[in-house]
């Protein structure tokens, strides 16, 4: 019989080592690398063109443990299934250890909260030039997209890794999932004027930028960030529940009533975050520097 | 002697085949030997045992916990079960170390000091204590077999369950495992092809054939169902079983009508199993 000796729950455990693997994984360092170049570039360089955009789109958090946590936490999933495997039954079920993998999230979302701030002080210490953040844009607006786009894509590019290796635990299944991202990515964006309103329903998307059809001025795109923010925290949530809903022995009534009601709240959310509060397209009156 | 592990008219269906017909039996401490050819339900069976699979019908108890009960059983029975799957795909990356550390966490170690202990202690047991900061995928395909039963060795387990565990060991590894499996204090079942294993090894014989088990008992029980129908000579004997050539020229024949100057030999394990085995192939035999 186990010598099952109490310290701490095993989620707790698990947890921990969860986290030392995330933290291992070459791929992370990796997306780590980008993103502490993106906080360094922030902090040194007071160039307009740096302050101007990337600040502002947190792209490297997005992209480099978003979408590389993907990958990262796609891999994990199928490690720690493979060793369940390797043993069997074991006392430990499946929706343990996706508990302990989703929740391994505090590493790529801690280091993009970081850039996060970063990005917020020096919006502050070193302001936006006038064309790029104009009177219709609150400070608010900006740091709600600044959130969303970065530290809820560092946390929901490894969740969705997670629910792939759930279901879909099939080899390159993560990689082809990564291009399938930047693709929709690229059509989601808001660079297409009919299916701008809808793009608030995906996470790497943008509510104001450079880009506009009709016009060489900032624009600042349909859409309720601070909404749009919760709405990606719902999904978020909502993930986390149906990776563990995998798992035959779970407790599935209960968690198919849940992920109902998380998905109803998503889609209401979801829809405020399209219609509540900037129903239009507004354009910068100051041109920008393209 | 207390009953371990049992099953009452356990069945197992896949679809509408049956791996599994209904099965009753109990298991004591001691090594117990699984015998039976490929697709024969062996590896349904141990999968029955160690909750990894549930029945399609009947009663499956380990350690007085009914498995077929409720899920918290089923978790009382796991922390009492080892479990050496027949294939085992380990995971990328990982040292033989962290291997064993992440299934202790799964069994529920949760102190990391004794945990580690118990890590180093298995490893030891399976004489790869020089290899725990290997690479799993640096290791032979030996030294990985006995990462596998390594694994299940963890805790000790009142009951451990190894599915053809002998597979990809030498004689000299095979040997070893002999003996530590034979120092075990609780059950041990152990589906393999290797006859020697279970002459040397096993207290109980299981055979099984086409989802029934046609035999249980002793090694001398069994051998003893095969006295007097093993023989050698110059030819072979009619409709016998198997037959081959041996080094001394002469001809071995297990079963079947012997010839007039072959003479009665001891039959070994694997001579008992191979009678054990339905009459169809002597039947086809007569008939060809």
């Amino acid at each position: 019989m186990s010598s099952t000796t109490t310290s701490g729950s095993t989620l707790g455990v698990l947890t921990r080592q969860e986290i030392r693997n995330y933290l291992k994984h070459k791929l992370f360092w990796f997306g780590a690398a980008i993103t502490v170049l993106y906080i360094v570039l922030i902090a040194v360089d007071s160039d307009e063109t740096f302050g101007e955009t990337t600040t502002l789109y947190m792209i490297a958090p997005a992209a480099a443990l978003g979408v590389l946590g993907l990958v990262t936490m796609f891999g994990l999933t199928r490690r720690s299934d493979r060793a369940a495997e390797a043993a069997g039954a074991v006392a430990v079920p499946e929706r343990t250890r996706t508990l302990a993998l989703a929740s391994a999230v505090v590493v790529p979302a801690s280091l993009a909260f970081v850039a996060f701030l970063v990005a917020v002080v020096f919006y502050y210490v070193d302001p936006p030039e006038s064309h790029t953040v104009w009177p219709e844009i609150s400070d608010l607006y900006v740091h709600a997209t600044q959130f969303g786009g970065g530290v809820m894509c560092a946390i929901g590019g490894p969740l969705l890794g997670l629910l792939l290796a759930r279901y879909l635990p099939k080899r390159g299944v993560a990689v082809v999932a990564a291009v399938v991202l930047v693709l929709i990515t690229i059509l989601m964006q808001g660079l297409f004027e009919g299916g701008q309103p809808y793009r608030v329903f995906w996470f790497w998307t943008y509510f104001h930028g450079p880009y506009s059809a009709d016009s060489d001025h900032w624009t600042r795109l349909p859409g309720n960030p601070f909404i749009w923010v919760a709405y990606l925290a719902v999904v978020c949530v909502l993930g986390v529940v149906t990776a563990v809903y995998h798992d035959p022995e779970s407790s599935r009534p209960t968690l198919k009533k849940l992920a109902f009601g998380l998905l109803a709240v998503a889609i209401v959310l979801g829809v405020l975050s399209m219609t509540v509060g900037y129903p239009e397209i507004i354009h910068n009156p100051l041109p920008g520097e393209f | 002697m207390s009953t371990t592990a049992s099953f009452d008219r356990v069945s197992k269906k896949y679809g509408r085949a049956t791996a599994l017909w209904p099965t009753t039996l109990s298991l004591r401490p001691g090594v117990v030997g699984l015998l039976g050819p490929n697709g024969a339900g062996k590896t349904t069976m141990l999968r029955l045992l160690s909750t990894s699979l549930p029945p399609s019908a009947g009663r499956i108890t380990v350690v007085g916990f009914d498995v077929t009960e409720s899920h918290t059983n089923r978790v009382e029975a796991r922390r009492r079960i080892g479990y050496c799957p027949q294939e085992v795909t380990f995971p990328r990356g990982m040292t033989a170390f962290a291997f064993l550390d992440y299934i202790a966490v799964l069994k529920e170690w949760k102190d990391s000091r004794t945990r580690h202990q118990e890590v180093r202690r298995v490893l030891d047991l399976v004489h790869l204590e020089d290899r725990g900061s290997m690479k799993v995928s640096k290791l032979s395909g030996g030294q990985r077999r006995r990462l596998a039963i390594a694994q299940a060795l963890i805790g000790s387990p009142a009951l451990l369950i190894l599915d053809e565990p002998t597979t990809g060991l030498d004689p000299e590894q095979r040997a070893s495992l002999r003996g530590l499996l034979s120092g075990l204090a609780g059950t041990v079942l152990i589906s393999t092809h290797q006859t020697e294993d279970v002459s040397a090894l096993c207290d109980r014989v299981l055979v099984i054939d086409a989802g029934a088990i046609c035999f249980d008992g002793t090694v001398p029980e069994l051998l003893a169902t095969a006295a007097g129908r093993v023989h050698i000579g110059p030819t072979a004997s009619v409709c016998a079983v198997q037959t081959w050539k041996t080094g001394t020229g002469l001809v071995r024949s297990v079963g079947g009508q012997p010839a007039p100057d072959s003479f009665v030999i001891d039959p070994s394990v694997e001579d008992a199993y191979l009678l054990l085995r339905p009459d169809r192939r002597t039947t086809q035999g007569v008939n060809q």
